[in-house]
């Protein structure tokens, strides 16, 4: 089936909107950190996954449940704490009794079948189920005894972890971290937003998301972002930010030579482009512009690049690793 | 503006233009490498005008039946075509450009009096020097200076003999006055003391020593020269002429280069003097600049002529060995120009 231009136009029109609408319904919710929210659905519509990270009360599953809200989907939060068994999160055959008195087993799935996944607290889980996420978030399905399950289209998975408190964690692998499309930092608010956040969440009345489009518009709005072209020089600043994470790159700045162990992946590359055709059908174009790949950078590279002992010892971060990669490149 | 004749000087025009077409050579060719591809082209625009990579994706995309390609297409044309360029492009005075007006003005001023003085020579005039108008040629050589015959050589024969170190020499092939065509360049007269002691080599002519006129070797006087001379300064020695001066050519120069010449026998510091005389005569009238018939255009007996005279002037001035004077006198006589030239 072909698609004409003005089908197209009218689908890049409803993208548009669908993304403010989100924005806003969101921004009705969670105060404040636009570019974090602006982040989290591009992400969304990039159907990626999220590693949000902050410290407890910034308003992480919040945001993340208002997202889903908003969109009218199915949402599931899943708690991850130490004794969390990887069936609690895939789901397990039970023996059930039929009508008819037989008994056999049905899968009863788990709260991973969903379209928008809150793991939270995701490193409290043992690396067994962090392990049972992966196949979910990589592969879109789950596999129990024997039988492979298809998941739910859209599905996205934002994962929730505590920068603070590691004792009783169990860091994510590098595996599972590369799996993630964005890692987002959620800030503390400042004084205006946190007035704002007393005025709405002590009052008698809660603010809440209004429901629109669903899965169906959502599905359409993900196929259409995947069409958008990508321009020579913005794939060209893609290739050459990824190069230059590499420490035996000749491209790697002086940061990247002496701190770091493993570079970005070519999952960091899929992940700036597709986000990057997001930010370009939401400017109006139909093309992705090196200005796009700029300002996704940092939230797809910062995690997938491996710091080594020296730098944890001298307290450098990946942002600043990322941010060294970029003004090398030409990033502003 | 006397370099202007100067050999030299068309050979530095020729170089000139020969670096001018380099020039222009390497600068096509600079061009045509240095030219920046569509592609490159498209870029620098994106970058310049901040159309966000529209022109360099629409150019890949444009082959494309893609409906999103259509539209990128769509959307950078619309973009592009939105772009005033005298806004985007503003012309900008900038101190730099200013600063080299001066010398690039100076340049063009250097330029433009360059073309003006070599415009008489590549139109093929040649310019009179100040010093052929001014008559300096003295003695003899002063009708032979007024006489553009072929551009800087004449000049430089005019030149020596105008010094004096030719005096009127007497009898010498004299144009084609033997055919009773008027002397318009009367021979330069030999030094009077040569007139005296070693006038026979100096003044002797193929006609003199032509086959019927007189025998090779046979001398002569130089009142036997002076004679002939006063045969209205004709040639008279070409073969198929009687010897005696039939033509009446000569001009006012030549009577008076013959009694310059004369008087030089006499006595030689009379004869340089009133040759200066006698030079200037010719020049009121010629002092015009001419068109000078280029030498590959001269006929042969013209051209037989002028190097006969370098040849008289060379045997008059010692400068060819005393036995092979008569060799050079041979020799013109076997090249003479024939009567159907």
């Amino acid at each position: 089936m072909t698609i004409s231009t003005a089908d197209i136009e009218a689908q890049a029109a409803t993208f548009q909107e669908c993304f403010s609408h989100l924005k806003q319904e969101i921004g009705r919710v969670f105060v404040g950190q636009p570019e974090l929210v602006e982040q989290l659905l591009v992400c969304f519509f990039c159907q990626g996954h999220a590693l949000v990270e902050g410290a407890p009360g910034l308003g992480k599953t919040l945001l993340v449940r208002t997202l889903s809200d908003a969109v009218s989907l199915r949402f599931s939060r899943i708690q991850c704490t130490p004794d969390l068994m990887p069936a609690d999160v895939t789901g397990t055959n039970l023996l059930v009794e039929t009508p008819g008195g037989a008994r056999e087993f049905t899968f009863q799935r788990g709260p991973i079948f969903a379209n928008v996944v809150l793991a939270d607290e995701l490193n409290r889980a043992t690396p067994r189920t962090q392990a049972a996420f992966l196949e979910a978030m990589q592969e879109r399905h789950v596999t129990v005894f024997g039988t492979t399950h298809l998941l739910d289209e859209p599905f996205s998975v934002f994962a929730t972890q505590n920068p603070i408190e590691m004792e009783g964690t169990y860091p994510l692998p590098e595996a599972q971290l590369d799996r993630f499309f964005f890692k987002l930092s959620v800030r503390a608010p400042g004084t205006a937003d946190l007035a704002e956040i007393l005025a709405r969440t002590t009052g008698p009345q809660q603010a809440s998301a209004t429901p629109r489009f669903g899965p169906e518009l959502v599905r359409t709005m993900i196929a259409l972002v995947k069409q958008v072209k990508v321009g020579e020089p913005a794939m060209d600043k893609v290739l050459r930010l990824v190069r230059a994470t590499h420490p035996d790159s000749d491209d790697a700045p002086p940061l990247v030579k002496k701190y770091v162990r493993y570079g970005a992946s070519p999952r960091a590359a899929q992940a700036m482009i597709l986000a990057s055709k997001a930010l370009a059908l939401l400017a109006g174009r139909y093309h992705v512009a090196s200005e796009d790949v700029s300002r996704v950078a940092l939230p797809a590279l910062n995690h997938r690049i491996l710091r080594n002992f020296h730098a944890e010892m001298e307290h450098i971060s990946t942002d600043a690793i990322v941010e060294s990669v970029c003004a090398t490149v030409g990033v502003a | 503006m006397a370099f202007m004749l100067r050999p030299e000087f068309a050979v530095a025009v020729v170089w000139f233009g020969a670096l001018l077409a380099v020039a222009v050579v390497v600068a096509v060719t600079t061009m045509a490498v240095a030219t920046p591809s569509l592609q490159q082209t498209a870029t620098l625009i994106d970058r310049r005008l901040a159309l966000q990579d529209r022109a360099v994706t629409a150019l890949r995309l444009l082959e494309m039946s893609d409906p999103i390609a259509h539209l990128v297409v769509k959307d950078a044309s619309r973009r592009l075509a939105e772009i005033n360029p005298a806004s985007v492009f503003p012309f900008e005075r900038r101190s730099l450009q200013l600063m080299l007006i001066p010398p690039a003005a100076a340049a063009f001023f250097v330029l433009l009096a360059f073309a003006w003085s070599i415009g008489p020579i590549l139109r093929g005039d040649t310019p009179v020097t100040a010093k052929s108008e001014e008559g300096t040629a003295s003695g003899a050589g002063g009708p032979t200076s007024a006489t553009p015959v072929d551009g800087p050589a004449t000049a430089d024969e005019s030149q020596v003999a105008g010094a004096g170190d030719v005096a009127a020499q007497a009898g010498e092939p004299s144009g084609l006055t033997g055919r009773g065509q008027p002397i318009d360049n009367p021979p330069t007269g030999a030094r009077p003391s040569e007139q005296r002691g070693e006038a026979v080599d100096a003044a002797q002519t193929p006609d003199d020593i032509a086959p019927g006129s007189r025998p090779p070797g046979t001398t002569t006087t130089s009142s036997e020269q002076q004679t002939g001379l006063s045969g209205g300064d004709s040639f008279d020695g070409l073969p198929g002429t009687s010897g005696v001066g039939r033509g009446a050519g000569g001009g006012a120069a030549g009577p008076a280069a013959t009694r310059d010449a004369r008087s030089g026998g006499l006595s030689p510091g009379a004869g340089e003097g009133s040759g200066g005389v006698g030079g200037n005569q010719p020049l009121a009238s010629s002092s015009v600049p001419q068109r000078v018939q280029p030498p590959e255009e001269l006929p042969y007996a013209a051209r037989y002529r002028d190097a006969w005279v370098k040849a008289q002037t060379s045997l008059a001035q010692s400068r060819v060995p005393r036995r092979l004077r008569q060799y050079v006198r041979d020799y013109f006589v076997a090249i003479r120009p024939g009567d159907s030239e």
